[in-house]
Protein backbone atom coordinates (compact mmCIF):
# COMPACT_ATOMS: atom_id res chain seq x y z
CA UNK A 1 0.00 0.00 0.00
CA UNK A 2 1.69 3.56 -0.95
CA UNK A 3 2.08 5.71 1.37
CA UNK A 4 2.31 9.28 1.21
CA UNK A 5 4.39 11.75 3.54
CA UNK A 6 5.43 14.66 3.77
CA UNK A 7 8.86 16.02 3.97
CA UNK A 8 10.38 18.87 4.76
CA UNK A 9 12.89 20.87 2.03
CA UNK A 10 15.14 23.54 2.71
CA UNK A 11 15.63 25.35 -0.62
CA UNK A 12 18.71 27.55 -0.69
CA UNK A 13 20.64 30.07 -3.01
CA UNK A 14 23.31 31.96 -3.10
CA UNK A 15 24.41 35.09 -5.32
CA UNK A 16 25.57 34.16 -8.85
CA UNK A 17 24.23 30.68 -8.68
CA UNK A 18 22.31 29.82 -12.00
CA UNK A 19 20.20 26.78 -9.41
CA UNK A 20 18.74 26.41 -6.26
CA UNK A 21 19.79 23.41 -3.83
CA UNK A 22 16.86 21.38 -2.29
CA UNK A 23 18.26 19.74 0.75
CA UNK A 24 16.47 17.32 3.48
CA UNK A 25 17.43 18.91 6.76
CA UNK A 26 16.29 15.92 9.03
CA UNK A 27 18.24 13.85 6.54
CA UNK A 28 21.61 16.01 6.18
CA UNK A 29 22.11 16.29 10.39
CA UNK A 30 21.86 12.63 10.77
CA UNK A 31 25.74 12.01 11.12
CA UNK A 32 24.98 8.22 10.22
CA UNK A 33 22.27 8.42 7.80
CA UNK A 34 23.05 6.02 4.80
CA UNK A 35 21.48 8.49 1.95
CA UNK A 36 21.55 12.61 1.38
CA UNK A 37 19.22 13.52 -1.27
CA UNK A 38 19.80 16.63 -3.02
CA UNK A 39 18.43 18.03 -5.70
CA UNK A 40 18.44 21.17 -8.24
CA UNK A 41 16.39 23.31 -9.92
CA UNK A 42 16.03 26.77 -11.64
CA UNK A 43 12.98 27.98 -9.20
CA UNK A 44 12.46 26.59 -5.50
CA UNK A 45 9.72 24.67 -6.88
CA UNK A 46 11.27 22.82 -9.46
CA UNK A 47 14.45 21.99 -6.72
CA UNK A 48 11.77 20.51 -4.46
CA UNK A 49 10.42 18.82 -7.11
CA UNK A 50 13.34 17.31 -8.63
CA UNK A 51 14.11 15.88 -4.96
CA UNK A 52 10.57 13.39 -5.22
CA UNK A 53 12.41 10.75 -7.40
CA UNK A 54 15.71 11.01 -5.38
CA UNK A 55 13.66 10.63 -2.51
CA UNK A 56 11.56 6.90 -3.60
CA UNK A 57 14.97 5.93 -5.08
CA UNK A 58 16.59 6.53 -1.67
CA UNK A 59 13.85 4.98 0.42
CA UNK A 60 13.58 2.21 -1.95
CA UNK A 61 17.66 1.04 -1.44
CA UNK A 62 17.83 2.23 2.11
CA UNK A 63 14.87 2.18 4.15
CA UNK A 64 16.03 3.03 7.77
CA UNK A 65 15.88 6.34 6.36
CA UNK A 66 11.90 6.53 6.70
CA UNK A 67 11.83 7.81 10.35
CA UNK A 68 14.37 10.46 9.60
CA UNK A 69 12.22 11.65 6.51
CA UNK A 70 8.81 11.43 8.57
CA UNK A 71 10.70 14.41 10.99
CA UNK A 72 9.54 17.64 11.10
CA UNK A 73 12.74 19.72 11.54
CA UNK A 74 12.13 23.52 13.53
CA UNK A 75 13.05 26.38 11.19
CA UNK A 76 13.68 30.22 12.47
CA UNK A 77 14.04 33.14 10.19
CA UNK A 78 14.74 36.07 12.30
CA UNK A 79 16.80 39.57 11.92
CA UNK A 80 19.13 41.55 14.97
CA UNK A 81 20.49 44.50 14.60
CA UNK A 82 24.03 44.95 14.98
CA UNK A 83 25.59 48.12 15.15
CA UNK A 84 29.30 47.78 13.96
CA UNK A 85 32.20 50.07 15.26
CA UNK A 86 33.98 52.65 12.88
CA UNK A 87 36.64 50.47 12.24
CA UNK A 88 38.80 53.35 11.07
CA UNK A 89 37.75 55.58 14.38
CA UNK B 1 56.02 85.00 19.62
CA UNK B 2 56.52 82.41 17.30
CA UNK B 3 59.79 84.17 16.39
CA UNK B 4 61.00 83.23 19.96
CA UNK B 5 59.99 79.04 18.96
CA UNK B 6 63.82 77.55 18.15
CA UNK B 7 63.94 76.12 14.96
CA UNK B 8 64.54 72.78 16.07
CA UNK B 9 60.79 72.70 17.98
CA UNK B 10 59.76 74.58 14.59
CA UNK B 11 60.64 71.66 12.34
CA UNK B 12 59.43 68.69 14.83
CA UNK B 13 55.77 70.87 14.82
CA UNK B 14 55.90 71.41 11.03
CA UNK B 15 56.91 67.61 11.10
CA UNK B 16 53.93 66.51 13.27
CA UNK B 17 51.65 68.30 11.28
CA UNK B 18 52.90 66.76 8.19
CA UNK B 19 52.20 63.50 9.69
CA UNK B 20 49.02 64.56 10.97
CA UNK B 21 47.53 65.85 7.46
CA UNK B 22 49.05 62.32 6.02
CA UNK B 23 47.05 60.34 8.81
CA UNK B 24 43.55 61.91 8.31
CA UNK B 25 44.06 61.30 4.37
CA UNK B 26 44.52 58.13 4.82
CA UNK B 27 42.12 58.01 7.04
CA UNK B 28 39.39 59.40 4.67
CA UNK B 29 40.36 57.35 1.95
CA UNK B 30 39.95 53.93 3.81
CA UNK B 31 36.56 55.49 4.97
CA UNK B 32 35.47 55.92 0.88
CA UNK B 33 36.82 53.07 -0.10
CA UNK B 34 34.52 51.25 2.86
CA UNK B 35 31.46 52.93 1.94
CA UNK B 36 31.79 52.14 -1.58
CA UNK B 37 28.80 50.87 -3.15
CA UNK B 38 30.52 48.20 -5.47
CA UNK B 39 30.08 44.95 -4.36
CA UNK B 40 33.43 42.95 -4.09
CA UNK B 41 32.36 39.66 -5.15
CA UNK B 42 34.90 37.22 -4.12
CA UNK B 43 36.16 35.36 -6.79
CA UNK B 44 34.82 31.53 -6.54
CA UNK B 45 35.77 28.38 -8.43
CA UNK B 46 33.08 27.03 -10.31
CA UNK B 47 32.57 22.91 -9.10
CA UNK B 48 31.74 20.63 -11.75
CA UNK B 49 29.93 17.65 -11.37
CA UNK B 50 32.41 16.36 -13.29
CA UNK B 51 35.53 17.75 -10.54
CA UNK B 52 33.42 15.95 -7.91
CA UNK B 53 33.29 12.54 -9.79
CA UNK B 54 36.73 12.41 -10.10
CA UNK B 55 37.81 13.67 -6.59
CA UNK B 56 35.14 11.18 -4.99
CA UNK B 57 36.75 8.31 -6.94
CA UNK B 58 40.41 9.17 -6.31
CA UNK B 59 39.20 8.75 -2.42
CA UNK B 60 37.04 5.26 -2.60
CA UNK B 61 33.96 6.51 -3.51
CA UNK B 62 32.27 4.99 -6.68
CA UNK B 63 29.40 6.69 -8.75
CA UNK B 64 26.47 5.45 -9.49
CA UNK B 65 24.73 6.83 -12.68
CA UNK B 66 21.44 7.75 -12.93
CA UNK B 67 18.99 5.52 -14.37
CA UNK B 68 15.34 6.95 -15.86
CA UNK B 69 13.51 7.32 -12.67
CA UNK B 70 16.67 8.44 -10.06
CA UNK B 71 19.70 10.63 -10.89
CA UNK B 72 23.56 10.10 -10.15
CA UNK B 73 25.01 9.22 -6.50
CA UNK B 74 27.94 9.08 -5.48
CA UNK B 75 28.53 5.82 -3.32
CA UNK B 76 31.25 5.42 -0.19
CA UNK B 77 33.19 2.53 0.57
CA UNK B 78 30.67 1.94 3.23
CA UNK B 79 27.54 1.67 0.91
CA UNK B 80 25.77 5.58 2.36
CA UNK B 81 25.25 7.60 -0.64
CA UNK B 82 24.93 11.24 -1.88
CA UNK B 83 22.80 12.54 -4.80
CA UNK B 84 25.03 14.14 -7.01
CA UNK B 85 22.57 16.42 -9.18
CA UNK B 86 24.12 16.37 -12.69
CA UNK B 87 22.61 18.31 -15.77
CA UNK B 88 25.50 17.51 -17.92
CA UNK B 89 28.88 16.61 -16.36
CA UNK B 90 30.52 20.12 -17.23
CA UNK B 91 27.78 21.97 -15.53
CA UNK B 92 28.41 23.96 -12.62
CA UNK B 93 26.77 22.41 -9.50
CA UNK B 94 24.83 25.43 -7.29
CA UNK B 95 26.73 26.22 -3.91
CA UNK B 96 24.55 24.51 -1.69
CA UNK B 97 25.12 21.54 -3.78
CA UNK B 98 28.70 21.99 -3.50
CA UNK B 99 29.00 22.28 -0.14
CA UNK B 100 26.87 19.44 1.13
CA UNK B 101 28.82 16.92 -0.93
CA UNK B 102 32.17 18.46 0.24
CA UNK B 103 30.94 17.78 3.56
CA UNK B 104 29.74 14.24 2.75
CA UNK B 105 32.71 13.56 1.08
CA UNK B 106 35.34 14.79 4.14
CA UNK B 107 34.43 11.61 6.23
CA UNK B 108 36.35 9.38 3.38
CA UNK B 109 39.20 12.19 3.06
CA UNK B 110 39.50 12.14 6.40
CA UNK B 111 39.70 8.16 6.71
CA UNK B 112 42.19 7.95 4.45
CA UNK B 113 40.21 5.81 1.70
CA UNK B 114 42.99 4.48 -0.87
CA UNK B 115 41.95 4.02 -4.52
CA UNK B 116 42.03 0.52 -5.90
CA UNK B 117 45.50 -0.19 -7.17
CA UNK B 118 45.66 -1.69 -10.63
CA UNK B 119 46.17 -5.34 -10.59
CA UNK B 120 50.22 -5.86 -11.64
CA UNK B 121 50.03 -7.35 -15.11
CA UNK B 122 52.48 -10.42 -15.14
CA UNK B 123 55.76 -9.69 -16.94
CA UNK B 124 56.41 -11.90 -19.72
CA UNK B 125 60.17 -11.76 -19.76
CA UNK B 126 60.26 -13.05 -15.97
CA UNK B 127 57.36 -15.59 -17.14
CA UNK B 128 59.95 -16.92 -19.71
CA UNK B 129 62.32 -17.43 -17.68
CA UNK B 130 60.80 -19.38 -15.06
CA UNK B 131 60.81 -17.53 -12.35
Amino acid sequence: MPETIKVAVLLEHHEGDEKWTAHVPTLESQPDSTFIPLAEGATPEEAAQALVPEIQTGTGMHPDILPHLKRAPQFALTEIAVEIPDQNA
Amino acid sequence: MPDQIPTEARQLIHQFEREEAQRVAAKAAARNASSSKEIKIIPRRNVTARDVMAHAMNIGCTIETGSGKHGTHIKGPDGREISLPVHGKGSVLATGTALSIDKWLRRYRETGVEPPKPVASPNPSLAKAGR
